[in-house]
């Protein structure tokens, strides 16, 4: 499986490490222990070799190496796969699984482990959906917009941000395509909904924060608005003008173009949507009045609309907010839920500047959360680390115990994941994530003061959902007997692409009547080694009750630590 | 794998109380037994039932009530432009909160104009957030106390939820309700609080957690095979579950896993085992999830006495009203299937009996704009909401607002400053619940700004109290 080996860290891409206030401690031989919470911080699920992999480089040329990987985009396999299907007759009921497809080929086939964790948090941050929106009916939609994240991923937050404004997909999900300037004659004014949503969710948030991320306050004791309604209608104006590229619409139909106002109305109110190229600048529709924006950012009137934006972008980036804002949530994603106010002030500080100027260097932001020392010690306090989100944990049973078929199409419509977790990628019931930054749940964890978001999807619905879905995925191999026939001759509906994967669990059966020796490998594999005394008894016990199946006394011991308080929380 | 009837479940739990389970499952059979004794005893008869109906988005309501006579439809159609109705597709309203005034509502909800014109369903005008009544001036003056991030989604579905517009609490007023009231009940192991739409603030309490429950009936709560003592795997599958969230954790987050975990088996299975008795209903529902959601709260209401339940909240959330784009064709397309789901849990409830007992209620995150953005609006404030059941008083309530441009409710683009708050709208509907006068304020700390708990009088009137 591993593709790495014959990639180093380069110098180039070293030298920002040492340019940080913090110099980390290179660890030598990492134990097998540690590479394990490591993984489970910084990829999508490692199995035996990555733990060894990691302890025998290190963390620092781990992630190195992960950062220099070239990106393989999805949109190539997605297109593939619309291909395969166009022929079918019923094309249009299963097209908007192709996506899912195309991602469950990425997240299973590929190594660039700790780009695809990242891009997943992306994804929880500058949230599109295809839930109640029009990306449900476009694949290349949604693998163009997962590129986009991806390939931004260790690059600058503010070529994130103007990607993502440009892109058809937050134009249509947020609505700011085909948003026009103001017209009184007809009491129409800007939509404000991307430009309200770009602050509170993608950048600076509702309240002034310090750098390490905690709240500020006035004379009162109260908290500070970022913002407030008419920043937003400032705002709105920048993000008028853009229009789905209509170029090649316009070489068939030459006419349409006669009259750009009529044109971009047409395309807005006609359902026309290009998802396959970045949204294009019609400047006739764009408020070119002058703006002013926050902290005393005026732009000038008769600006272009690239300039306006790159205005914005630039105001926006400057904030004292984004450092701490965005920071703090990667940490969420990646970490922990409660970090400390100087782990966050310290990734902040990375964020304004790399070590050599650079603001938004998100290659670095990644790695001073992974290497800060309150990451990486061992957490013995009552709150350190996270619940795992659900879709990382099947995630990480799939690829830490080789799940594989014959074909190499890991295809899956998560159909069931849906259901059962509440989650599944790019498919939040709204702008605002399966769960939100500051979730937490009744009793104890709120009492203190302290957040766990993911929990806000754990309920008497997906504990169960979850229970069950991983029994029946750890026993019956949910993809357990390949269908007859050949890829060509299945029905695509009827499921059995998705089906024909095996874990590939022989080490483990080789240790199927050695109890302790077994626990150890899982426990280390999926907890880092961090099994309780009193669970691996349960395991134990269970493995006996199981009798003399090897398969069953494995499967049952892998079952109950998925499930185990210790598995669940990451840490 | 296997689903088993209640009568194996009764039967499975009452053998494994003699044998040697763990102790979670020994803690449900006690439960169990103690529920068959409570069916034996007559059905509760101060039986209450609220429902929220949350459209989330911000349901633009202005839309859904519309002014028919023609000065004030003449002011619709002026600020409304692009977004206006006709006036001759309204369906007439035969209540009125102004002498001469006439309203029409939106052409998809015929099922809600009967039931209206019956009497059945009530309409409340300009509801929203308020920390106290404000009006232009207060704001222009900067004088004006108001709610935590107006306009934004996040924080309105939050004041909405929580009934508290100054603050940012984890615990909403439904929530609060049910710490207040949940002793009613004398089942205490399953929430007075269902939720048919996931964790919601609505109905977190500091004491009581919600239960989600699914809207699809082929859906049986919990875990397959949980408490199947006859199959081996099921057997040792339950103790496995049993004896990891019985072990002490002292790691917070830990601790609340296994806790989770524990609270949501322990009701599943008490849930479950009442649904499996449920009647069947001869009112039809539509297939959508919202229609569902109602069909899955009527079920739950039908096995009320199994439950020991006397007080229940439900929380059904419908989404997708942002409607920045496309307001006009998204509306009638949504409202038909609010329209669907009210016509038929009314039904329902008349067919259980229940229809004096159960009050169902709109929420939404705010108005949208008079203006229009090109074919959508955008998030304002005060908006239009509904109240259906046999307890409510026919009518409407509240001051529909004047809708001419700059108007004196007019904050700029026709976001309107709300007449009633979201507090005056939600006691009256506590005040029916049976939430006593004195602990009003408890409730809902603003609400003396608006209305005098214990003054005489209903905060609003819509209700029979």
């Amino acid at each position: 499986m591993r593709l790495l080996g014959n990639i180093k860290p380069t110098k180039s891409a070293l030298w920002w490490l040492f340019g940080v206030a913090w110099i980390p401690c290179l660890a030598q031989n990492l134990s097998l222990e540690e590479s394990s919470r490591f993984l489970s911080r910084a990829s999508i699920g490692a199995n035996w070799e990555d733990l060894v992999y990691l302890s025998e480089v290190g963390k620092e040329a781990w992630i190195v190496e992960q950062i220099n990987q070239p990106y393989t985009p999805i949109a190539p396999q997605a297109q593939t796969i619309i291909d395969f299907y166009s022929t079918e007759e019923n094309f249009l009921e299963f097209n908007g699984i192709v996506f899912r497809y195309a991602l469950w080929n990425k997240m299973l086939g590929h190594d660039d482990q700790l780009r695809q964790r990242v891009t997943l948090a992306l994804s929880e941050i500058l949230v599109v959906s295809e839930v109640g929106s029009e990306l449900d009916s476009s694949p290349m939609g949604l693998s163009l917009y997962y590129d986009m994240l991806a390939r931004n991923a260790f690059g600058n937050y503010a070529d994130l941000l103007r990607e993502i404004i440009y892109s058809a997909q937050m134009g249509s999900y947020l609505s700011h395509a085909g948003n026009q300037k103001a017209d009184p004659e007809t009491n129409r004014f800007p939509d404000e909904n991307f430009a309200r949503e770009i602050m509170q969710l993608f950048t600076i948030g509702l309240h002034e924060l310090n750098r390490d991320g905690t709240l500020r306050s006035d004379a009162f004791g109260n908290p500070i608005p970022t913002y407030d309604n008419d920043d937003i209608q400032e705002f709105a104006k920048v993000f008028t003008g853009l229009i789905y590229n209509y170029y090649e619409l316009l070489e068939e139909y030459p006419r349409l173009g006669s009259d750009e106002e009529e044109l971009f109305s047409r395309l807005k109110n006609r359902g026309y949507v290009n998802f396959e190229q970045p949204m294009v600048p019609v400047e006739s529709q764009h408020d070119s009045s002058q703006k002013t924006l926050l902290n005393g950012v005026v732009l000038p009137a008769g600006q272009s609309i690239a300039q306006d934006i790159d205005g914005a972008i630039q105001c926006l980036m400057q904030h004292p907010n984004t450092a701490p804002f965005i920071s703090k949530q990667l940490i969420q994603r990646l970490v922990t839920s409660n970090p400390s106010p100087a782990y966050v002030d310290h990734v902040a500080s990375v964020f304004e500047n790399n070590g050599s100027g650079v603001r938004g260097d998100m290659a670095a932001v990644v790695y001073s959360i992974l290497m800060y020392p309150e990451a990486n010690a061992v957490q013995n306090g009552p709150i350190s680390g996270k619940m795992r989100e659900p879709f990382i944990k099947m995630l990480h049973l799939l690829r830490g115990f080789d799940a594989a078929n014959h074909h190499g199409n890991y295809w899956n419509s998560t159909w069931w994941e849906w259901e059962n977790f509440k989650q599944r990628p790019f498919s939040s019931p709204s702008v605002f994530n399966f769960f939100q930054p500051s979730y937490a749940p009744q009793g104890e964890i709120s009492d203190l003061g302290f957040v766990a978001p993911e929990f806000q999807i754990f309920d008497s619905q997906s504990i169960p959902g979850t229970v069950d879905l991983l029994l029946y995925m750890v026993f019956y191999d949910i993809w357990s007997d390949p269908p007859e026939g050949t890829p060509e001759d299945w029905d695509p509906l009827d499921g059995d692409r998705q089906k024909p994967w095996r874990m590939d669990l022989k080490d483990e059966l080789a240790l199927a009547f050695q109890g302790d020796a077994l626990v150890d490998r899982l426990s280390l594999i999926l907890t880092g080694g961090r099994l309780s005394e009193g669970t691996r008894n349960i395991v134990l016990n269970a493995m006996d009750r199981a009798g003399d199946d090897p398969e069953y006394r494995v499967r049952i011991a892998l079952w109950t630590i998925l499930i185990s308080p210790e598995y669940n929380i990451q840490k | 794998m296997k689903k088993i009837s209640r009568r194996d479940f009764i039967g499975q739990a009452s053998c494994a109380a003699v044998g040697s389970t763990a102790m979670l499952s020994s803690l449900l059979n006690l439960k169990l037994t103690g529920l068959l004794a409570a069916q034996n005893q007559p059905s509760t008869t101060d039986y209450k039932a609220l429902v929220c109906l949350f459209l989330a988005g911000g349901n633009d309501s202005f839309n859904m009530v519309v002014p028919r006579d023609s000065a004030s439809y003449s002011d619709y159609r002026s600020i409304r432009a692009d977004l206006a109705l006709s006036s001759d597709q309204l369906l007439a309203m035969n209540h009125s909160d102004v002498p001469g005034k006439q309203y029409g509502l939106h052409p998809s909800l015929t099922g809600m104009q009967t039931l209206h014109n019956q009497g059945d369903l009530a309409f409340v005008y300009n509801v929203g957030t308020l920390l106290e009544p404000t009006d232009l001036a207060s704001i222009e003056s900067g004088l004006a106390r108001l709610p935590l991030g107006l306009y934004s989604h996040a924080d309105q579905i939050a004041h909405w939820q929580t009934s508290m517009p100054d603050r940012r609490t984890a615990i909403g007023w439904g929530g609060r309700m049910a710490d207040m009231m949940q002793d009613l009940n004398s089942q205490q192991s399953v929430s007075m609080n269902i939720s048919l739409s996931g964790n919601n603030l609505f109905q977190a309490g500091n004491q009581v957690i919600s239960f989600s429950l699914s809207p699809n009936a082929d859906d049986r709560p919990g875990i397959d095979g949980y408490g199947d003592t006859e199959d081996y795997f099921s057997n040792l599958k339950t103790q496995i579950i049993d004896q990891l969230m019985a072990e002490q954790y002292e790691h917070l987050l830990e601790k609340s896993y296994a806790g989770s975990v524990r609270n949501s088996i322990e009701a599943s299975e008490l849930v479950a085992n009442a649904l499996d008795q449920a009647p069947t209903l001869q009112t039809q529902f539509s297939s959508n999830e919202v229609s569902q959601s109602f069909r899955a709260v009527a079920s739950m209401i039908s096995v009320r006495h199994i439950l020991g339940m006397q007080r229940q909240t439900f929380f059904v959330q419908f989404g997708g009203w942002d409607h920045h784009d496309e307001v006009l064709n998204s509306q009638s397309t949504m409202f038909p299937v609010v329209d669907n789901a009210l016509r038929e849990f009314d039904a329902a409830m008349r067919e259980l009996g229940m229809h004096d007992n159960v009050t169902t209620f709109s929420a939404s995150d705010f108005g949208r704009t008079l203006t229009s953005n090109g074919a959508g609006s955008d998030h304002a404030w005060g908006g239009n909401q509904f109240v259906m059941g046999g307890a409510v008083r026919e009518g409407v309530y509240g001051v529909y607002p004047q809708l001419f441009e700059g108007n004196p409710l007019d904050t700029g683009r026709g976001r309107l400053i709300p007449t009633t708050s979201v507090d005056e709208y939600f006691a009256e509907l506590a005040l029916w619940f049976g939430v006593e006068h004195s602990r009003l304020s408890e409730l809902f700390p603003n609400l003396s700004r608006f209305y005098i708990p214990g003054a005489g009088g209903q905060p609003l009137g819509f209700m029979q109290i």
